[in-house]
């Protein structure tokens, strides 16, 4: 059930015969049906492998990151009512639906502390996997570099490729010679190592804060130092905050478009399905200035034109409920972060108990861990895949517990700085961390 | 005076006397009035008090509740900025996020409606009600009848009889360190002796079983054991309880076992009963529906009489029986409904009190074992944290009142400060409140611990952290 292949292969290496004009033709010499350049060498993807596993209800799946907890009842009830009326059943506005677009404005209008303009500083696309694809395509040229960071979600690399440009990569580095409770604002950027990524070609940065797979929430003193290298080099950011409101106690989610001199540069993405624990609904968002935002524009009316009407509906009504919430503690967008606090801990607790190394982190929904204590030997498996993989494919089989392998999220080079991590996913009912714990608990016993 | 020896109202009633006072200021009232009227003979000295004199019992005065006098002592005035989360009652009820099942309140609202048990019942307890306890707990190795069983008001009367019927004044019972102070407050108050033995943070609060042992003289009279344990939340495994169990059984002393919280481990724990594991040592285990069934306030408790190598005989059982008379035991509906609380309580109950006591430790083991200062220990059971301080590291306070008090002062945290348990330098957290009051009170001990944390190369000069 595990087909993921390391090795990449594409379709020069199948034969495959083909019926033009009554001739049997091989493929080898069809130049017609091989795969277009730009997406050349981007077969292998991590989740195409891994939702295989979620298939198996006997295995404890810590994953692929969706919740199985609930959405909240007023948000899937906004789409009941939506579809029952006729006109939300057909084309909306493509750059996005004016309820949620004006929704969004007014959301984020509070949160950046700034008018966003509905119509021209916010497009509406197709999750934020849409916003991503949108920017790229908009705005890096054949030839440019983009600067991310690692570990990144897995997706930015071939989006870069796509555009035809070089992906630069940075990896955050363990600061502190702390022997136990890790967190993750113990990984940093090397600023020097930073700023010697940027040069003239660099087009953009890449940010995720909080960051997938680690949980980062980088601090403001951090996005600054970002921020001085995109003005002095005149970059822009693409900062994915997907997880924006799942930040714990303590630490503050600061959006690097409201530092001086960023709104101009920045593009800003978000999604519904983060925010409001609808993973399916495939609905995101970004946020920037006018003269940036109108070239996304363009690319989505040329590709995907509109997203869904009546899911931008619920969307909207969802966000004037919880604007009306905000700063109270039933807010769903705070109230969701303290549930998942006590997740997050109990995980971390879990895994402590178990002898593991958590890195415990500041926001989103994943928590990373140095299995190097449970000192699995894996030596039996041959494959050329890093420990992670290894390990991750061995612990589905043999203890029925899924997660995801770090080395997914990085580039070859940094394979050994992660290659003893796997991610767990926390956003999961009370009753899936106890199997879990379970599992962990056990673990040493035959 | 007056012939027969008393004292005539005219000696008070002369105002001029009534302060009289000599030339040395001395008040003449004061002065003995046998060496006034030395012929006066002793007998005629049996005089009714004419002046009003109650004092306190010696008994009175000797029943001390530790935890009322260090809380008493400690200026508790919460920030009026923060709300009061208090995390020092061991009373699961208090917030409502923990309620007792529907049958039990169903139970009780039967047995009210038969209307068969308003009247007074037998002091140890109805025969069928003692019948219903005994079958809940007999057990192969630990058989039980209604007759080994005693109901009581509360455990804590369970646990009154079971140390009345067992010591007499000046005997001396030994007691966990840190245990549960009512022990200590009822040994004290009828004037039998308590010597601590020790529980070691290190070894999930295991028995430090040389010193037990060391404590034990020929005035030892029993041992109590708390398992699983307040405040430390910990439970015992099979063979600490059988390296315990050898202790009474070489030195001939019974046991009081104080197993309140008996099952309540989390999942990957086992309990064990301790009577099962020996055939020798009586044992007079306490227990009752508090803190299982969440009801504390009901007050329905027992003793189950443990006694297979027949040492406790027929005299201790009467011994019982007779000391029951005092307030004639356990509330009537109550006890009318125990039956079906004990049979009819369905296991997921018990299952979803536990799942939720072990997410709030876990939760609340986590969050602290990141705060500088502050050792938590992991409890297996029951409602409560044991939290260690490394007072080193905290200069401004002298001990865990001092740092429990100004928790409250500046955070409107309250926990207890773990001296109430004998044991300073601790505090206990109890685990039942809801989830995000738990997560809110342990961000605020962190900021508290923040602010107040000194590393030890630092001198008192460098205040800024």
């Amino acid at each position: 059930f595990f087909f993921f292949k390391w090795k990449t292969y594409n379709f020069k290496d199948l034969t495959l015969f083909i019926m033009v004009n009554g001739q049997k033709l091989s493929s080898m010499t069809s130049v017609k049906q091989k795969n277009a350049k730009r997406i050349e060498g981007l077969e292998k993807n991590v989740w195409v492998a891994f939702t295989s596993v979620a298939s198996d209800s006997s295995i404890v799946n810590l994953g692929q990151g969706y919740p199985d907890i609930p959405p909240p009842s007023y948000v899937t009830e906004g789409l009941a009512q939506a579809v029952m009326v006729d006109r939300l059943n057909q084309y909306t506005r493509g750059f996005g639906h004016p309820s949620l677009v004006k929704a969004l404005s007014k959301v984020y209008g509070k949160v950046y502390g700034r008018l966003i303009d509905p119509f021209k500083e916010i497009l509406v696309t197709v999750g934020a996997y849409g916003s991503l694809m949108s920017s790229m395509q908009a705005l890096v040229e054949e030839g440019d570099e983009v600067v991310i960071i690692e570990p990144f979600y897995d997706c930015y690399v071939p989006m870069v490729r796509m555009a035809g440009a070089k992906p630069v990569l940075i990896p955050l580095r363990t600061k502190s010679s702390k022997k136990t409770n890790f967190s993750s604002a113990d990984w940093v950027l090397d600023q020097d190592e930073l700023a010697s990524k940027f040069n003239s070609k660099t087009k953009a940065i890449i940010i995720n804060t909080p960051n997938n797979p680690i949980g980062k929430v980088f601090t403001r003193s951090e996005l600054q130092v970002i921020a001085d290298l995109c003005i002095k080099h005149d970059v822009l950011c693409f900062s994915d905050e997907v997880y924006e409101w799942l930040i714990y106690r303590g630490h503050e989610h600061v959006k690097i478009a409201t530092l001086p001199g960023m709104w101009d540069r920045t593009i800003t993405i978000g999604s519904a399905g983060k925010t409001f624990s609808v993973t399916g609904w495939k609905l995101g968002w970004s946020i920037g200035p006018e003269h940036l935002v109108k070239h996304l524009q363009t690319v989505m009316q040329n590709t995907l034109y509109a997203c869904a009407t009546p899911l931008q509906e619920a969307v909207a009504r969802g966000l004037l409920h919880d604007f009306e919430l905000m700063e109270q503690p039933d807010c769903y967008f705070s109230s969701l972060a303290v549930e998942l606090q006590g997740k997050r801990d109990r995980l971390a607790c879990i895994l402590q108990q178990a002898g593991m190394s958590p890195v415990v982190p500041e926001g989103g929904y994943f928590m990373i861990v140095d299995v190097t204590a449970l000192n699995q030997d894996l030596s039996h498996m041959e494959e050329d895949k890093p420990y992670d993989y290894k390990f991750v494919e061995w612990m589905i089989k043999e203890k029925k517990l899924a997660a995801i392998p770090v080395t997914a999220f990085c580039g070859d080079e940094s394979r050994k700085q992660f290659e003893k991590y796997i991610r767990l996913c926390f956003i999961k009912q009370d009753s899936t961390l106890d199997a879990a714990a379970t599992i962990l608990k056990n673990w040493s016993k035959a | 005076m007056t012939g027969n020896g008393v004292l005539s109202n005219d000696f008070y009633e002369d105002s001029a006397n009534a302060h009289a006072v000599s030339e040395n200021g001395v008040n003449l009232n004061a002065v003995h009035l046998i060496s006034a009227q030395p012929s006066v003979s002793p007998t005629k000295l049996k005089s009714r008090r004419q002046r009003w004199n109650v004092r306190p019992s010696e008994m009175s005065k000797n029943t001390l509740n530790p935890i009322r006098a260090i809380v008493d002592g400690m200026k508790l005035t919460p920030n009026p900025h923060k709300s009061m989360i208090a995390l020092s009652i061991g009373d699961p009820t208090v917030f409502g996020n923990l309620p007792t099942s529907e049958s039990v309140l169903q139970a009780m609202k039967d047995a009210i409606d038969s209307h068969k048990y308003n009247g007074y019942a037998p002091s140890v307890g109805y025969q069928k009600s003692r019948e219903a306890v005994a079958n809940f707990y007999s057990q192969p190795g630990a058989p039980l009848e209604a007759k080994d069983v005693v109901l009581t008001s509360g455990c804590s009367q369970a646990i009154e009889l079971a140390i009345s019927a067992l010591c007499n004044p000046g005997d001396n019972i030994l007691v966990p360190c840190p245990g549960f102070s009512l022990y200590k407050t009822m040994a004290v108050s009828m004037g039998i002796h308590v010597k601590l033995y020790n529980l070691l943070p290190e070894k999930s609060w295991e028995t430090d079983l040389q010193q037990l042992e060391s404590l034990i003289d020929d005035k030892t009279t029993c041992l109590i054991m708390n398992n699983p344990s307040n405040p430390c939340g910990s439970v015992f495994t099979k063979t600490h309880l059988c390296n315990i169990l050898s202790v009474a059984s070489r030195h001939c002393i019974p046991i009081l076992a104080d197993e309140i919280y008996g099952d309540m481990v989390f999942p990957d724990c086992e309990f064990h009963s301790l009577a099962p594991l020996t055939r020798d040592v009586p044992i007079l285990s306490c227990g009752g529906l508090a803190k299982r069934w969440l009801v504390p306030g009901w007050r329905m408790g027992w003793i189950l009489i443990h006694d297979r190598n027949n040492v406790f005989g027929p005299e201790i059982r009467e011994a019982l029986v007779r000391l029951s008379q005092r307030i004639l035991g356990a509330c009537t509906v109550v006890q009318g409904a125990l039956e079906s609380i004990l049979n009819s309580t369905p296991a997921e109950f018990y299952q979803n009190t536990i799942s939720f006591l072990k997410s709030n430790s876990e939760i609340c083991f986590y969050e602290l074992s990141t705060i500088p200062g502050l050792t938590p220990v992991m409890p297996s059971g029951a409602m409560y944290l044991m939290v260690g301080i490394e007072m080193e590291h905290f200069p401004e306070f002298q001990n865990d009142v001092e740092f429990t008090e100004r928790l409250v002062t500046e955070e409107s945290v309250f926990c207890l400060p773990a001296t109430a348990f004998e044991y300073p330098n601790f505090f206990r957290i109890v685990v039942t409140v809801p989830e995000e009051m738990l997560l809110e009170a342990c961000g605020r001990i962190k900021e508290f611990c923040v602010h107040h944390y000194r590393h030890l190369s630092q001198g008192s000069n460098d205040l800024d952290q």
